[in-house]
Parts: structure tokens; C-alpha cells; sequence
């Protein structure tokens, strides 16, 4: 079973996350911060973390680059999940190294699910553009009647 | 040094007759005789007769007496001599009187001449050496006289020239009088403008056609902390002032701007202050030329706008923020309702489903409008970044119909996509473009019943890619027209039909094509369908350095 640490402060979308994903199989952990994320990820072995960027505490880009310079969890591969949206902050994120970058409030879960498994399996956002249930670069969720995007 | 005496104008020749009643005289004057002859022959003539007179009165005497004696002899002859001698002297002392009488007019005439100036010409009628000497003394009084009159005359003539070109200096004088004049009030009122512009608390300097600075107004000290002193005579905008912090490219653009094309260019750099404080400056620099379209100066006038940026920054942190805040919760809540539709919290009845199904609508609507609405406020801020690179106009038009594609299928419309070939890769930032075709594509599939038409086309136009985009739907009431592009406008006949929407679709296409260029514009009419039309120059979009991008 995959190991995901979810690096979130919210306790809605953590809480979302978890029971999500443990119902696709994997095994989950939730830190509130960013200093939580790297005391969790020195005490076990994950596969895949999902990171929030505003986070109290150690933000997700200060993580991130710590995560990156640290030997032993640099491997690990990262999603950048988060509702900042300008363009400059992918690029800082792809930059340091996150496998993906997602916006949350254009995302669906099921969409979360197929990024998190493509990753996993080697994939990575090669576009440099946030990744959005309508960017056609996989299924999108399911799309209420008549709403457009 | 003046003369002593202002000679008077002489008048007129005098003519001066003489008196002379002796007939004889008279008639003595006109026979023509040299003076001695005229003297010796009456003297001579006088003592002749005089002595024959004398004789005869002795012979009368004597005639009856015998020889004379000796000593009556010699009174006889002392008698006759004496009677001759006497006429002699009465003849001479006459004779000379009113002969040499002329002299002394003549004397008189040259002395008047000589010293009062008085022409007089005698009229002798003596014909001897005197006349001559009347005649010729005559003609020299009337020669001087003539060449005072000459001289005088000049001198009037002179004297008028001279009046008349005093009166033209005169007349120069009062010009340069007013012309002075002019020139103080126009002193003055340029010194109001001086003032104005010395005291503006915008920099504002003047160079010449190389750049070099001429005149800068006070505010060089406070903005740039060089003094005019300092930078007078050197080059503007350089490393060695306060400029030069730009890259290469900024200001070649800026110098092709104002010097070859001749234009104003505006922008906003980054300067230098003397001691080494950057800060963020609104630059306008215009040329000034002439008649003959040469330039004569540039005029360059700098804003400080680090506030302003300062100002900025800090709001498009607050919108970050605040996408980031906004969207949290609604990102959990569309999470939660995608499970709950799945049936990940149990499968849901019928009624259950409408239900939440309605709740996940509304929290889609409220993302979008959360997107939207921090579009919106990227744009307002003027500060959105313009990115632009060659685009294949076909490559995203058909990304954007991909995207809507199984909208249009949903709804059974029929939408067609012409793009000329003429069409080369144009210079703009695709993803503010794609946000164009996308919210006006999106409108034409939402605001068109099922099994309407749509068609996108795009061809060239002048120096214009045109698009035309057509509907045959509800189309927009006439009396809505104008607010079309408004913020938050949504068309009253369609917003109980299509429930969502945010109204803010046209004003963001509006802003953009008005940033790349362009215009937009649009006919309708209600029931019939509505037709968008917007035109983006060829030669393509600026590069902006803002500091947001508008998310997709």
C-alpha cells in the first residue's frame, strides 16, 4: 500500500482528502504545517506527499525547498496542491522540484485520484500551466449539468 | 563747438542805381574812354578855356595900353595861369568827384558783401576801367552770390533729408520702444511658466536632440539627489545619472521610440537615486520639433511611483490572499458533495441526489464567480503581465473548442470554426487570448437554445486578425445594448434561463482586447441571435511588465 502525506491546514480538505484516498487504497498521514510535514517525514517512509502552499508555520515553498535539499526525501515525489493561482507561483513550485501543481477549487476529486496514481507511475506535468479538471490532460470529474467552466 | 554766428540767408541781390543829375556826367558816363582820357581831356579842356578866357579878358584890358611892362607882364601871366590853374582844380576836383564817386560804391558794395553779407550789384553804366572794374566786381558778387544760394539750397535739401531720416529713426525708436515692451511682458509671462515648471513635483527635464540634459526643473534634487549643476551637459537616462538600470532592450526601444518614430514614449523603469536608493519611476519623454519635423528637444517628465507600486504590490498580495481564503472552504465543500454524489457515504435516494446536485451547482457557481471576480480585480489594478509569444491562432481556438466541445454536443448545436490561411503566427500572450475566445465561445453555447448555430470566424482584415463570433440565439434587448461590456451585466431576458453566469465574461474580453490593441464590438437582436465581432493588430501585442497573471 502507497503512503501519501497530505500537507494541509485546513481540517475540512484534510479531513477530505483522507477519507478519499483511504478509499482508493492508500494509506494516509495529515500535517498541519510545514514544520509538521518534515517532523513526519523523518519518522516514516512515504510515497508521495500532497502540499498545501499557505500553511502557518513553515509555508509550502520553504518546505518544499528543504524537502528538495534534504538526501533522503528528495525522491519522494511531490503534488503541489493549493488555491494560489498565479502563474509565478506555479513556476516557483515546478521549479523547485514538485512532480505536479493542482488547483484545488478547479479540481475534482476523481481528477486528484488520476494525477496522484499518474505520479506515482513516473508521470509529471511537463506544461508548466496549473493543472485543472478542464485542461484536458486527463479525465475531468463529474461536471454538474450546464455549468460552465 | 558752435559757430559764433549763424550767417542769416542772404535775400536777394541788391541792385543799386546811381544818382546822377548832371546831364553832362551823364552823358560823360556812356561814351567809352579809358578813366584818364575821361579826366586829362575835361581837366585839359577846362584849363584851355579857362586860360583862353583869361587871355581875352587881358587882351580886353590891355588892348589900348601900350606894350606891357615887365612887371605887368608877369601879372598877366601870373593872371592867365592862375585863371587856368583854377579851372584845372576846379575841373579835376569835379571831375574827380563824380567820377571816382563810383569807388566808393563799389568800395561799399564788396565791404557789404564782405562783412554784412549783403550782395549788391552797381549799375555804373561808365565805360572805362571803373565800369569794367563795376562789371567784373558785379559778376564776382553775383558768382557768390549764386554759389551761397547754391550752398544754401543744399543745405535745405540736406536738412529735409535729414528730417526725414530722423523722423524713420524716430519711428525705428518707438518700434524698439514697443518691442521692448513686448519683450518684458513676454519676460514675464515666461517666467510664470518657469516658475510653474521649476516647482512641479514631477521631474521634468529638457535635452538636446542627443539626449544630453539642457535644464531640469528643482525636483532633480529630491527625486534624483543630483543637483542641476550635476547634471547638466550630461547624458540622460544613463548609468552615470540616475538611470541605466534597465535592461538593453528597454531602452532601445525607448530611443527608437522618441527619435526615429518620433513619438511620446511612456513607461515605467527602475532608476537609481545618488546614493544608490532604487526606485520606481513613470517616464514620459516626448520630442519637440520643429516646422520642418526636426527635433529640436526632448521633454522627459518622471513620477515617482514607488507608493504607487508599493500600494499595488501589497493589493495583489491581498488578492492572493484572498483567493487563497475564499477558495479553501469551497474547495472542501465541492470535495464533500463530489463523494457524496459518488455514493461514497452511501448510496442516495432520488430526492437526495436533486438535492445536493443543487448544492454542488451553487458551489461551482461560486468558484467561478470567485475566479472571475479575482480576474477582475488583477485587471482593474492595471497591472495584469503581458506575455506575448508567435501563437498559432488555430492551435488555440481549436484548445479552447476541445474545451467547450462536449457542451455544444450536450446541447446538440451546430458550431463551426473558419480560420483563414492567410493567418501568420501573431505576437500575443496566448493565455490572455484563449480567455477571450473562451468566454465569448462560451456565451454563444449558453446563450443559444438547443440545436442552435454557432460560427467562429476568423480571417484578416487591413492590419487586423478579425474574429467574428455568431449565434443564433436569445440575443441581447436593444435597451440593454450599452451596458453590455459592464461589470456583473447579465441580459434580463436570459438570466431566469441560463442560471448561471457571472457577468463578468464581456468586461474581462473587453479589457484584454483593448490591452492587445484591438476592439471589440457586437450586434443583436432579441430572439434572433447575437454576433461579437473583435479585431487584434497583426503586428501583434506589447509586452507588459505587470505583476499578475488571470487564471484560466
Amino acid at each position: 500500500m502507497k503512503k501519501i502525506l497530505i500537507a494541509e491546514d485546513d481540517r475540512f480538505l484534510a479531513n477530505a482528502y483522507r477519507v478519499k484516498l483511504e478509499k482508493e487504497g492508500f494509506e494516509t498521514n495529515i500535517a498541519a504545517n510545514g514544520e509538521e510535514t518534515l517532523k513526519i517525514l523523518e519518522s516514516g517512509k512515504y510515497d508521495l506527499i500532497i502540499l498545501d502552499l499557505i500553511m502557518p508555520k513553515k509555508d509550502g515553498f520553504e518546505t518544499l525547498e528543504e524537502i528538495s535539499k534534504n538526501n533522503d526525501y528528495s525522491k519522494i515525489p511531490v503534488i503541489i496542491a493549493s488555491n494560489l493561482g498565479q502563474q509565478e507561483d506555479v513556476d516557483r513550485g515546478m521549479s523547485l522540484g514538485a512532480k505536479d501543481y493542482i488547483i484545488k477549487s478547479d479540481m475534482s476529486m476523481e481528477g486528484l485520484v488520476n494525477k496522484i496514481r499518474g505520479v506515482l507511475a513516473g508521470k509529471s506535468n511537463g506544461n508548466g500551466v496549473a493543472s485543472t479538471d478542464n485542461d484536458g490532460s486527463q479525465d475531468g470529474g463529474p461536471t454538474p449539468v450546464d455549468t460552465i467552466a | 563747438m558752435e559757430d559764433k554766428k549763424t550767417p542769416e540767408k542772404i535775400q536777394t541781390l541788391v541792385e543799386k542805381n546811381l544818382q546822377e543829375s548832371s546831364p553832362i556826367i551823364k552823358m560823360a558816363r556812356k561814351v567809352k574812354l579809358p578813366l584818364r582820357y575821361k579826366i586829362i581831356i575835361p581837366a585839359t579842356l577846362t584849363t584851355t578855356i579857362f586860360g583862353a578866357v583869361a587871355t581875352l579878358i587881358t587882351y580886353m584890358a590891355t588892348k589900348n595900353a601900350n606894350l606891357l611892362s615887365p612887371t605887368q607882364d608877369i601879372r598877366v601871366v601870373v593872371f592867365i595861369l592862375g585863371t587856368a590853374a583854377l579851372g584845372t582844380l576846379l575841373a579835376i576836383s569835379t571831375i574827380s568827384t563824380r567820377y571816382l564817386k563810383p569807388i566808393t560804391d563799389l568800395t561799399e558794395a564788396a565791404k557789404d558783401m564782405a562783412e554784412k553779407d549783403i550782395y549788391t550789384q552797381v549799375n555804373l553804366e561808365t565805360k572805362d576801367e571803373l565800369g569794367e572794374m563795376a562789371t567784373s566786381l558785379n559778376e564776382l558778387v553775383r558768382k557768390l552770390f549764386d554759389s551761397r544760394k547754391n550752398v544754401e539750397k543744399r543745405v535745405e535739401e540736406q536738412t529735409k533729408e535729414l528730417e526725414k531720416q530722423r523722423k524713420k529713426l524716430e519711428k525705428l525708436l518707438k518700434e524698439a520702444e514697443n518691442q521692448k515692451e513686448y519683450s518684458e511682458r513676454a519676460a514675464e509671462e515666461l517666467l510664470k511658466y518657469k516658475l510653474a515648471t521649476d516647482n512641479v513635483s514631477e521631474l521634468i527635464i529638457i535635452t538636446n536632440p542627443q539626449g544630453k540634459v539642457l535644464y531640469a526643473n528643482n525636483a532633480i534634487k529630491t527625486m534624483t539627489g543630483f543637483t542641476m549643476e550635476e547634471v547638466i551637459g550630461k547624458k540622460a537616462g544613463g548609468k552615470e545619472l540616475w538611470g541605466g538600470q534597465m535592461s538593453n532592450t528597454v531602452y532601445e526601444k525607448l530611443w527608437k521610440t522618441i527619435s526615429q518614430d518620433k513619438k511620446t514614449y511612456l513607461g515605467e523603469v527602475e532608476n537609481i537615486r545618488k546614493n544608490g536608493e532604487r526606485y520606481d519611476s513613470a517616464i514620459s519623454i516626448s520630442p519637440v520639433l520643429n516646422k520642418e519635423g526636426e527635433i529640436m528637444y526632448f521633454v522627459g517628465v518622471e513620477r515617482d511611483i514607488t507608493k504607487e507600486k508599493e500600494i499595488d504590490t501589497m493589493k495583489n498580495e491581498f488578492i492572493s490572499l484572498a483567493s487563497h481564503q475564499l477558495r479553501t472552504p469551497l474547495s472542501a465543500m465541492k470535495w464533500f458533495l463530489e463523494m457524496l454524489l459518488n455514493g461514497d457515504a452511501g448510496k442516495l435516494n432520488e430526492e437526495q441526489i436533486k438535492f445536493v446536485t443543487n448544492i454542488d451547482q451553487s458551489n461551482e457557481r461560486m468558484i467561478e464567480l470567485v475566479s472571475a471576480l479575482l480576474n477582475v480585480s488583477r485587471i482593474e489594478s492595471g497591472r495584469i503581465i503581458v506575455e506575448p509569444k508567435p501563437t498559432d491562432i488555430r492551435k488555440l481556438v481549436d484548445e479552447v473548442v476541445s474545451e467547450v466541445q462536449n457542451k455544444v454536443d450536450a446541447r446538440k448545436q451546430d458550431l463551426q470554426i473558419n480560420i483563414s490561411d492567410e493567418i501568420p503566427e501573431i505576437n500575443l500572450d496566448p493565455k490572455l487570448i484563449r480567455n477571450v475566445y473562451l468566454n465569448l465561445l462560451t456565451n454563444a453555447i449558453k446563450y443559444t437554445p438547443p440545436e442552435g448555430k454557432i460560427t467562429v470566424d476568423i480571417t484578416i482584415k487591413d492590419e487586423d486578425m478579425l474574429t467574428v463570433v455568431k449565434d443564433t440565439g436569445y440575443g441581447i434587448p436593444e435597451t440593454e445594448h450599452e451596458r453590455v461590456f459592464q461589470k456583473f451585466y447579465r441580459g434580463e431576458n436570459v438570466v431566469s434561463l441560463v442560471t448561471d453566469g457571472t457577468g463578468l465574461g464581456l468586461y474581462l474580453v473587453k479589457t484584454i482586447i483593448e490591452t492587445a490593441g484591438g476592439k471589440v464590438w457586437f450586434e443583436s437582436k432579441e430572439n434572433e441571435g447575437t454576433t461579437f465581432w473583435f479585431t487584434i493588430p497583426l503586428s501583434g501585442m506589447e509586452a507588459k511588465k505587470g505583476v499578475v497573471t488571470i487564471e484560466s
